[in-house]
């Protein structure tokens, strides 16, 4: 078997001569991949006896076939993990736990303090993260300005966002909304119910939220719809979570929220670009809510046949400098605070901007929340679904709290 | 059926052969019949009948991918039934496809069969011409060609904007999303098309002539004469479409980006299956979905081939 598989590949399997294979797996865009290829090329040139083999996809899709993988017992050596799917593949013994690299080998000293221990679950660490990123009011700042309405700052609360909204909304004639509709973000609730301590979830795994909060939080979303401030329904159900079908993409909205690593791909779609702020907090409340997410994680397969070569390359990936200037903020900041420093004093534009934000903020954002259990990408799909159909006018808020909490429920 | 046919090609070589036991010669072409057959049987097994055993299997477990699957018998298909509103708006969804699609789909692909089979000028071109969606149509980026057409300020609101309709775009909203896709299935008539022509050309002029002697109207040689000789085809094509409708996953899939939404008016049944097994991890709740599509499709085309007694006509049988 092992013959054929030589014989197949060409450079199948691993010679005599210590040759080592890895196949590495990321989602991104063509750009992403294209600075990740020069930086494992660099890793070979460093490592002449490893050779890299790299695949990527778009993010819808990657998981699919992530999984399918998996399952047939052919997981790639080094993954790119996301922060909801961590549980999902750690609890079910997919992934090595990087507790037990030596620390010369995958050295985790510089890693900022705040995300050091996210890829971490009960005890096993099964993933390091490979930037940060927080969430961000996204505005089209040159659009805004021009009605005259007061720009965001920091500080600012939930009633002045729905306030401003509809003085936005007036301004533009309603031709352009005053926010995107953001019941769509699962994220957004989450900071919202931070706001008040509570969270998404428990640490057993349960909603970290009532039926009470619940109402609010949809009455809330209500409000902006039927005063205009946000988005209807039909422009509302066009997001997809590409950049470019967003309705501030569109010129649709003024604003909305997102990922601060996201932003920067606004600027290929809106010419002036766009500004950011921290999200609008509640009244009286002291709490931001934001925290400090990995934007990214990487991981080690279990059964990786080469688990030292693989730390190797999650190491250099991620404390390396050199390889650090090549990859940039594609994926976020970097975690590595030298590598920070040393990336962010060459930065320019719109990732300056992020850079800038992130800086801004830092004394502000709190550690992470632990990664989401199983069931999440169910409950969140559910979420959208609700707020939807709400937005429709088809359900009434009452019998949407129901029918979620009966999900979740069954979910969970 | 096709050892069946081997076995015909093969039988008159013994006799030829003559003098070596009979028996025993048979049985040696027996032989080399089934190991050139091997290849299929192998595919047969390995890639449809292993793989259903097995999902009928993973049908009654707990199945995450990774772990091995935890016997739960029942749980799948009861808590299908009892605890999942998505899966009783999924089937919601695909029915009303079928009856909508297949209908529409094979009355544009007679009418446009019926037009095409006189002879006229430039006849090969009009026949691939309509034959192309066919071939496109099922791919991803017709999907998205369509879902942009049908968007908000798309091409469509624009030309009916123009004549003072303003629709917000059809995809995005809950009434309109289904027709986006029906009519982008609709649009690939192409392939019962081909197979109406093909059963057009086999009606026996002489039923016309026949029909035109006694003085029938365009319409009566239509009803009288083409679709009772067409039956069969209409019956195969129907068969083939019901099927191919209940399956049906490109189009919603594409065009609604995967959520099967606005407000799920698109959560098409293979959809949500594909949702559950592969973005939930639940392919044991998946594979008893795909069971249940299994049989529902067996039952609608038994009942249809239950009904064909009455309506299809097949040449030289008595009625």
């Amino acid at each position: 078997m092992a013959g054929l598989v030589a014989a197949c590949g060409g450079n199948g399997g691993d010679g005599a001569d210590g040759q080592v294979e890895l196949r590495f797996t990321w989602w991104g865009s063509d750009d992403r991949a294209e600075i990740t290829e020069e930086a494992v090329a660099l890793f070979e040139q460093r490592h002449p006896n490893i050779t890299v083999n790299t695949s990527y996809a778009a993010f819808s899709g990657y998981f699919e076939r992530l999984a399918t993988e998996v399952a047939g017992g052919n997981a790639p050596d080094v993954i790119q993990m996301d922060y909801a799917y961590l549980r999902e593949y750690g609890d079910r013994g997919v992934l090595a736990d990087l507790h037990e690299f030596d620390e010369d080998v995958l050295r985790t000293a510089d890693i900022t303090p705040l995300l050091a221990s996210s890829g971490e679950i009960e005890g096993s660490m099964f993933a390091l993260p490979m930037a940060q990123n927080t969430h961000a009011w996204a505005y089209n700042e040159q659009a805004w300005a021009e009605t005259g309405v007061e720009l965001p700052a920091e500080g600012w609360t939930w009633d002045e966002l729905l306030q401003r909204s509809q003085e936005l909304t007036e301004a533009s004639g309603g031709e352009t909304f005053g926010t995107t509709d953001f019941g769509w973000s699962w994220e957004t609730f989450q900071v919202w119910l931070r706001q008040q301590d509570k969270d998404l979830y428990t640490e057993d795994n349960q909603l970290g939220f009532d039926r009470d909060d619940l109402t609010a939080y949809l009455e809330l979303l209500d409000e902006f719809r039927s005063t205009e401030a946000s988005t209807p329904a039909n422009i509302t159900s066009e997001i997809d979570g590409a950049v470019e079908n967003s309705p501030l993409a569109q010129g649709t909205a003024f604003a909305d929220f997102t990922w601060d690593s996201t932003a920067v791909s606004f600027f290929s779609v809106l010419p002036d670009g766009i500004n950011l702020a921290p999200m609008p907090r509640i009244e009286g409340s002291d709490r931001v809510g934001q925290f400090a997410k990995p934007g990214m994680l990487i991981s080690i397969a279990a059964n990786s046949e080469h688990p030292e070569e693989s730390a190797a390359l999650v190491d250099f990936l991620l404390n390396d400098v050199e390889a650090g200037q090549i990859l940039g903020t594609s994926r976020g900041m970097p975690v590595n605070t030298e590598v920070r420093e040393a990336v962010g004093a060459e930065l320019q534009g719109p990732d300056q901007l992020v850079y800038e934000y992130e800086e801004a903020l830092a004394d502000q954002l709190e550690e992470p929340p632990s990664a989401p259990p199983p069931g999440n990408s169910a409950l969140k799909r559910e979420w959208q679904r609700l707020n939807s159909v709400v937005g429709f006018g088809q359900l009434s808020i009452d019998d949407a709290v129901d029918q979620f909490l009966e999900r979740a429920e069954q979910e969970l | 059926m096709v050892a069946q046919q081997v076995k015909e090609v093969a039988s008159p070589e013994p006799n030829k052969a003559g003098a070596a036991g009979k028996g025993s010669k048979k049985k040696d072409q027996t032989g080399i019949a089934y190991l050139f057959l091997s290849p299929w049987i192998a595919g047969a097994v390995l890639l449809t009948i292993g793989p259903m055993v097995a999902s009928l299997y993973l049908s009654f477990t707990d199945y995450n991918l990774f772990t091995a699957p935890e016997w739960v018998g029942l749980d799948n298909y009861i808590r299908l039934f009892t605890q999942d509103d998505r899966f009783m708006s999924s089937v919601g969804v695909t029915f009303q496809y079928v009856f909508l699609s297949a209908p529409l789909k094979l009355a544009a692909a007679l009418g446009v069969a019926l037009l095409l089979n006189r002879p006229r000028k430039g006849q090969g071109f009009y026949r691939s011409a309509f034959y192309a969606p066919s071939l496109l149509g099922a791919s991803v980026s017709i999907a998205l060609v369509w879902r942009s057409l049908f968007t908000d300020d798309g091409a469509v609101d624009n030309v009916l904007g123009f004549i003072g309709i303003n629709t917000g775009g059809w995809i995005n909203q809950p009434d309109y999303a289904m027709y986006v896709i029906v009519i982008l299935a609709v649009w690939q008539f192409g392939a019962p098309m081909v197979i109406f022509l093909a059963g057009l050309k086999q009606i026996p002029q002489d039923l016309y002539d026949a029909a035109a002697v006694d003085g029938a109207s365009t319409w009566k040689t239509f009803t009288s004469v083409t679709l009772p000789m067409l039956s069969p085809v209409i019956f195969f094509n129907l068969v083939m479409e019901i099927i191919n409708s209940f399956q049906s996953f490109t189009g919603a899939f594409v065009v609604s980006n995967g959520q099967g939404g606005p407000a799920d008016s698109t959560l098409f049944y293979t959809l949500y299956l594909y949702q559950r097994g592969f973005q939930d991890f639940q392919m044991g709740y998946a594979s008893a979905m795909a069971w249940l599509l299994l049989l529902t499709i067996a039952l609608f085309t038994g009942l249809l081939f239950k009904t064909s007694g009455r309506w299809v006509f097949y040449a030289g049988e008595d009625k």
